[in-house]
Formats: structure tokens, sequence, C-alpha cells
């Protein structure tokens, strides 16, 4: 039955369609604003993982004042003290970086060893992969082979020098489908990182000493940090600046949403005085009243909430599509139920003092003949 | 005595709007209370029903002093129903739940649908369930809120100019279904009324004038009251001249060729006596 489903909560939103809809809209702005950014916030923490967790290794050295992975340089007589210390089992340098490639910027470039492990998740679809001692030669993703035409035989130009492109290959991810792999010694001659790298991955022969060789690592090298995987995204500046950000817009989502709510509720219940006080004369205690008032406003949130994510979740992966960026913003259960949870606070603080005034409300006023 | 005020007082800073009111109502009783603007009619009403609390003096039900009372939200619900003269329903609830509003918390939601279904066919609209206030004429509505008065069974019906907002005879259909509430449940009615034709439908009238009962009236029967209402009808005054001129009369033998016959004398007696019944 209708009424059943529909209590009164719902009834009483919907029947100021105009106003309940305005306020939903706001919050829906306000919510999608916040899922938006903790999509492209966890997403791109996401990819730095994947990059640096896949391929085993146990934690991972790179320079201590670098603001960003792409900044870091570690040399290589770094990487050979670390290959003579006790209790490391072996020790892999990775370069990442951008490169202008044929008319366009800023294309993910990573410089490997045919002999990397992490090289083995790269899925060739077309052609081969990097082999030892290959030069000239560079294996491309599949995204950046469907946007740019680019096919297994064709040259390509990197910084004004010739490759071949030898292999198509084809993670899933959009950050290393979207970008090149090249030979690590090409990549350091190319960009002027000679004997340089980006970072080092380190696997330690016992899993048990892991801590123990990080912080004898961290102290032999001052200069550089020891990092688990997990902890990268987190000391990369531009991610950091990218979940603060979004850590302040969610926090002016709540106080603006609330402000909202509370306005729409108290106006709401404003003209709702003579039937509050039926409700009192009638016998509703004041915190039924407080919690009629509560669901409303926790209810319009809700609705607004909903809406914001699902636009978000739309909206975001079609504009990073229409944009081409070679990203992957996945909206995660995590996310939908940060998402909601600020929902559900903004509706809790903007419906309280609302909610309050209405049970405070005096059972006389059924009788007042306005 | 089911309900007793003892000097009853409610003071609004200046004015005295209920002047030491001692007041005694019976069990299952129906009492009107008339008077002008302002005499106090709609305070003593709060007070009696526990929305508000008198300056000083006391209100007993059954002997119990309602300022003994410890949850007055619960005591309203249980005992007391309201009817009010405007916007007594809310405008985006169906009949059915603004009946079953005062059962909230109180009974299952099965048991409170069914009580509100059952209320609503005893006021005669069964077929108005799922009607909006709006979509209800002005007597249905108030019939909607004398079922809501009801639903929790109350001992106490307070009603504050019910039929303040309809026309006479719409008015009598509302007095008359509380009337014929009361004499079936048992429940006690106070009515507040400016109008003299629904304040005879009670069985006694009391009437306010600047904070205190001026008078109090007992209401014949009704069927004296009826008697009288043909006596002063058109065909009541044709039968006192004797100038019967409806053939339909001829037709039931209350006259023949011009004059009463028997029977028609004895009609004529008997509304002659109701009118002595009146001045006594
Ligand atoms: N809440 C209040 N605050 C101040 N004065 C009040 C209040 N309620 C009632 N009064 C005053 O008390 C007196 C009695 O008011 P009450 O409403 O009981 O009259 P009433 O007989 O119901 O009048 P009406 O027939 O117009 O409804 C009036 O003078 C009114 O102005
Ligand atoms: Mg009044």
């Amino acid at each position: 039955m209708k009424e059943r489903v529909f209590g009164m909560t719902l009834k009483s939103v919907f029947r100021r369609k105009m106003r309940s809809g305005l306020t939903v809209l706001g919050i829906a702005i306000g919510i999608m604003l916040v899922t938006a950014l903790l999509m492209v916030s966890t997403g791109l923490e996401a990819q730095f993982k994947r990059v640096i967790e896949e391929g085993g290794g146990d934690f991972v050295v790179m320079e201590k004042n670098a603001p960003d992975l792409m900044l870091s340089r570690v040399d290589s007589t770094t990487q050979q003290a670390l290959e003579q210390m006790e209790g490391i089992s072996w020790v892999s340098g990775m370069i990442f970086t951008t490169a202008q490639i044929g008319d366009r910027s800023y294309i993910m470039t990573f410089g490997m060893e045919a002999t990397e492990r992490n090289l083995q998740r790269f899925k060739i679809t077309q052609g081969r992969t990097l082999n030892q001692g290959d030069t000239g030669k560079v294996i491309i993703g599949r995204m950046i082979s469907v946007q740019e035409g680019y096919q297994v035989g064709d040259a390509l130009k990197i910084k004004g020098n010739s490759f071949d492109v030898v292999g198509i290959y084809e993670t899933g991810a959009s950050f290393e489908d979207g970008g090149v792999i090249i030979p690590l010694s090409e990549v350091q001659t190319l960009f002027d990182m000679k004997n340089q790298v980006s970072l080092l991955r380190v696997k330690v022969e016992d899993s048990n000493n892991v801590d123990v060789i990080r912080d004898e690592v961290e102290s032999k090298f001052s200069r550089f940090m020891a990092l688990k995987s997990t902890e990268v995204a987190s000391k990369q500046e531009d991610l950091q600046l990218i979940t603060s950000i979004s850590a302040l817009i969610s926090l002016i989502a709540i106080v603006v949403g609330s402000i909202i709510v509370m306005n729409t509720m108290i106006m709401s219940i404003m003209e709702r005085t003579r039937e509050i006080g039926i409700l009192r004369a009638v016998g509703w205690k004041k915190r039924k009243i407080l919690s009629m008032v509560l669901k409303e406003s926790l209810a319009i949130s809700i609705i607004g909430g909903i809406i914001g994510i699902v636009i978000a979740a739309g909206l975001v992966n079609a504009l990073a599509e229409a944009a081409q960026l070679p990203v992957d913003l996945p909206v995660t259960a995590d996310l939908v139920v940060s998402a909601f949870v600020i929902a559900v606070i903004l509706g809790v603080l903007g419906g309280f003092y609302p909610a309050w005034r209405a049970s405070r409300m005096s059972p006389m006023e059924a009788l007042s003949h306005e | 005595m089911f309900l007793q005020t003892e000097n009853l007082t409610k003071q609004f800073g200046e004015v005295q709007a209920v002047k030491s009111i001692s007041l005694g109502i019976e069990g299952g009783e129906f009492v009107s209370i008339m008077g002008p603007s302002g005499s106090g009619k709609t305070t003593l009403l709060t007070l009696i029903g526990a929305l508000d609390t008198p300056t000083s003096g006391e209100v007993f039900i059954d002997g119990e002093p309602l300022s003994g009372i410890k949850d007055v939200d619960a005591f309203r619900s249980r005992k007391v129903g309201f009817v009010f003269q405007f916007h007594n329903l809310i405008g985006y609830l169906t009949a059915l739940e603004n009946v079953e509003i005062p059962m909230h918390g109180l009974v299952s939601g099965a048991e409170r649908r069914a009580r509100a279904i059952d209320l609503l066919k005893v006021v005669g609209l069964g077929e108005r369930l799922h009607h909006t206030p709006s979509q209800l004429s002005g007597g249905e509505r108030q019939r909607v809120a004398v079922a809501r008065a009801l639903v929790n069974d109350p001992v106490l019906v307070l009603a504050d100019e019910p039929t303040g907002e309809l026309d006479s005879t719409t008015s009598m259909e509302v007095i008359q279904l509380m009337k014929k509430i009361s004499k079936e449940k048992g429940t006690t009615f106070i009515v507040v009324t400016h109008d003299p034709e629904v304040a005879k439908k009670a069985e006694r009238i009391i009437f306010l004038k600047d904070g205190t009962i001026s008078r109090q009236e007992a209401v014949k029967s009704e069927s004296v009251e009826d008697i009288l209402a043909l006596r002063n009808s058109a065909f009541g005054a044709q039968l006192i001249n004797r100038k019967v001129t409806d053939p339909y009369m001829e037709n039931l033998g209350v006259f023949k060729k011009g004059t009463l016959t028997k029977e028609g004398e004895a009609l004529l007696s008997i509304l002659e006596k109701a009118e002595s019944v009146e001045r006594d």
C-alpha cells in the first residue's frame, strides 16, 4: 500500500516539491563535488599504488625532498650500495616521467629494464615485449595506440629521437595503458638522467626484517626515504594537495549543506506551527516531533546525497574520457560510504536545530485562529 | 462527578481569561459552552484538556487532579479527544492517516489502520478513506476530525467551535453525529459554539461572560424540541390558525372539507401543550 511505503516523512517532503527540490539540488551539488574529488584523489592514489606495489618488492627508496615521484632522483651508487647490503635480495630501478610523443605532450613514460619484474604484468596484445639489449624500441599502451592510431612497426618521435613500436600492451589501468615503456638506459640518455632513476624497489631476503632494514637504509642514506609501497602515495605533494582540497570542499559542503537544510526546515516548521500544535495536542511527545523533523531533514539530505553520488559517478568518468585523460576513477564502496556519511552528517546537523525548535512548540498552537 | 473544576483561574498578563470557575460535569454528559468572543471559552477548554496549566485552581477528572499527572502527553492521547474549528487535519495526509495519528506509538500499524477504518465508517466516511482534506467537504473534514478525536477511546471530547465553518445543515449533521457517539459510547462531550441551534443540541448550555459562568440552562429533550420546531413551522402556523390548505394533509386525515378532524384537533392540542412546556 502506498501509504505504508511512503510514510509521513516522505509525504511531507514531497508536498513542497519546489522547495524540497531546490534543497535536494543544493545538497546534490555539494555531495557531487565531494564525490568527484574523492574519486580523483582515491583514483590517483590507487594508480600510484598499483605501479609501485605490483611486481614484488618490500619497500621503495626515493628522494626525501622530492615533491613528486617524477622529480625524485636516486643515483646508481646508492643502488649498488643497497645491493651490497646484508639481507637485501634484489634492487631494481625505474623511471617515471612524461614526454611529448608525436603531437601529444605529457604522455606517461616508464623507463624499465627488460628484466624488470613489474614488466611481466604488462600483457602483450600485439607484437612482443622489450628484450634485453633492445635499442630504439618502445612498447606502447593500448589506449594510446587506439587514440593515436599507432601500430606495431610504426616509428614514434620521442624527444626528437625515433623509436620503433615493437609491441602493444594492456594492463587495464588507464594510467599504464595511456603510456609507453622504453628501456631504462635509453630514458636515462634521453632525459639527461645518466646513472639516475626515479625510485628503487627493494626486496628483502627475510620478510620479518623489512622494518629493520628499512630503518637501516634510512639512517645510512639520509638523502633518501624508504617507504612501504602503501606510504608512497601519501608522500606525493600533488596528491596531498588534492586530498586536502577535497577535505576542505567536503567541509564546506557540510557547512553550506547544513545551512541549506536548516533554512528549509526552519521555514517548513514555521509554516507547520499549527500542524505541530495538533500533533502535540493529540498527545505526540516532544521527542516524537523532534524525530519527525529530523527524519525529514535526513530524507532530504539522503535523497540529495544519492543523486549527487550518482551524478558524480557518471559525470567524472565521462569527462575524463572526453578529455582522453589516462586515468581510472572508480567509484569504490568506501567512497560511496564516505559521501553518504557526509550527506547524513549534514542532514543531522542542519535538522537538529529546527527539530529542537519544533519540539518546543506549544500544543496551544492547534487552537490559534491565525 | 466525572469532571470538576475548582476555582479554576487563568491569567495572561493583565487579562484574567478564566476567573475562579467551579464547574461539575457528569460522565457521559453532553455540554455546550456559549459566550461572547473573549469570554474565556477556549481558555477553559485548554485548561480542562491539559493543553495549558491554570494560574490557580484545579481540574479533577475522575477525582484525580490534573496537576498530579506526570505525563500530560500520554494523558491527552489516551483520555482526551480534541476537535478544533479550522485546519483540524494535516493537509498532506489522507483521512485515514489523519485518524491514525493519535495512535502512533500506542498500537501496531495494522490495528491502527483497522480502528481508523472502523471509526471513519462510524462517521459515514467509509468511502472517503484515501481522500486528502482538500478533496473533502467542510462537513466531511469535521467528521474526520471527530473520528480522530475518538480513536483512542477517550473519556472526554473537547470541541472548540467544531461547526464554526459549516453551514447550518452541515452543522446539525456534525453535532448530531457527536451526540449519537456520546450516547453510544458514554463519552463526555464539551462543545464550545457560537451557534444557538448547535448549543441547543446539548443537554446543558453553560454561558460564559468575562471569564465567569453567567448562567446555565438545561435543554429540554430532543423530541420536545422537534415538536416545538413543528409548531414554529409554516404547517404549525396553519394548524394553530385552523386554516390548513395542503391537500396532502387532507389525505393524511388532518382535516376534511376545511375543518380539522379529531386527529387534527389532537395534533393541535399537543403543539399547544409543547408551547407551555417551553414556558417553564
Ligand atoms: N495566549 C494568550 N495570551 C494572552 N491573552 C490571551 C491568550 N489566550 C487568550 N487570551 C485572552 O484571554 C481572553 C479569553 O480568550 P479566549 O480565547 O479564551 O476567548 P474565547 O471565548 O475563546 O473567544 P472566541 O469566541 O473569540 O474564540 C481574551 O481576552 C484573550 O485575548
Ligand atoms: Mg475561542
